[in-house]
């Protein structure tokens, strides 16, 4: 890893439950085409927090990525906490819940010069602000 | 007092946020496991896991042994968790007034495992210590959340002599 060149990309690793991870990258490259330094991973019955902990750590490690993000589905669950536990060794910040509004958000942005932290907080701003509601006094009449 | 005795061996994740501490109105969770307890990152990671209305502890399996008995006695609604039926075992042979079931939830797969069901796999020496609570007259059942099928452990020890 050492030799290695880092890439200067911001590298991007969703986490989740089952095929949810799979899902979103699909939806997302619907939206916005082919990414790169975009990967993803499950959590399947009868998988360990462990063992999903080396394969995060794996899977960064493979984007030789400088800086990461980590989107994971719900805080507290298992692939949130393999995350977590990832940290002592991958450089990263973990943002849960994730959702498509998030990840447009983050591969709109990554290109961009812009400071991680401030990055961090548009993406998580984002992902609020897109869940809304709908309801049927909301359509105009005629 | 002790709501649910749960081998579980993600402890605090998803289901048990989302369904277990829900359907048993956990107040208090206990893990014990020895990894987790002396381990700080884990144990972080684990306690930031926990809701912020649960309160939650971690002990090693010999403090469970001697520091049981005040979540016994409280009034809380205590959940007590842990990887293996091993340790299981060492806290209802402390605790004989425990509640004589233990709810097994998910344990993953290992190389020297054997497949109990989609979610739960044990070791021969796991299997001996349910064989044990068995003979102790512990109902040993799986079941990962109440709504789903119940599988006694006597019901299918046989399959894995």
């Amino acid at each position: 890893m050492a030799t290695t060149e880092q890439n200067e990309t911001l590298g991007i690793l969703v986490c989740t439950h089952s095929s949810l991870a799979d899902s979103l990258k699909q939806a997302i490259e619907m939206l916005m085409g082919p990414q790169e330094n975009f990967e993803t991973l499950g959590l399947y019955e009868g998988g360990d927090v462990f063992s999903l902990c080396e394969e995060i750590k794996k899977q960064v490690g493979n984007m030789h990525t400088k800086k990461n993000l980590v989107f994971t589905d719900l805080f507290g669950a298992s692939p949130s906490n393999a995350a977590a536990m990832s940290l002592v060794d991958i450089d990263a910040v973990i943002i849960t819940g994730v959702n498509l509004p998030m990840l447009a958000e983050v591969l709109t942005l990554r290109g961009q010069q812009q400071d991680l932290n401030d990055l961090v907080i548009d993406i998580v701003n984002k992902g609020k602000d897109s869940i809304r509601t709908i309801t049927k006094e909301m359509l105009s009449k005629g | 007092m002790i709501t649910l005795i749960r081998c579980d061996d993600r402890l605090i994740h998803g289901q048990c946020i989302v369904r277990v501490l829900a359907d048993f109105k956990i107040e208090k969770i206990v893990i014990i496991d020895d990894i987790t307890a002396s381990n700080p990152v884990l144990k972080s990671v684990f306690l930031l896991a926990v809701p912020p209305q649960t309160k939650a502890v971690i002990l090693t399996t010999d403090e469970a042994k001697t520091n049981l008995r005040e979540f016994i006695e409280n009034n809380e609604h205590v959940l007590l968790l842990m990887r293996s039926p091993m340790v299981a075992l060492e806290l209802f042979k402390s605790y004989p007034e425990l509640k004589q079931e233990l709810n097994i939830g998910p344990i993953s797969y290992r190389p020297d495992t054997r497949k109990i069901t989609t979610y739960a796999y044990l070791t021969s020496e796991e299997m001996d210590a349910v064989n044990q609570l068995i003979e102790r007259r512990v109902r040993v059942y799986f079941n990962q959340t109440i709504d789903q099928k119940i599988i006694e452990w006597n019901e299918v020890r046989d399959l894995f002599k």
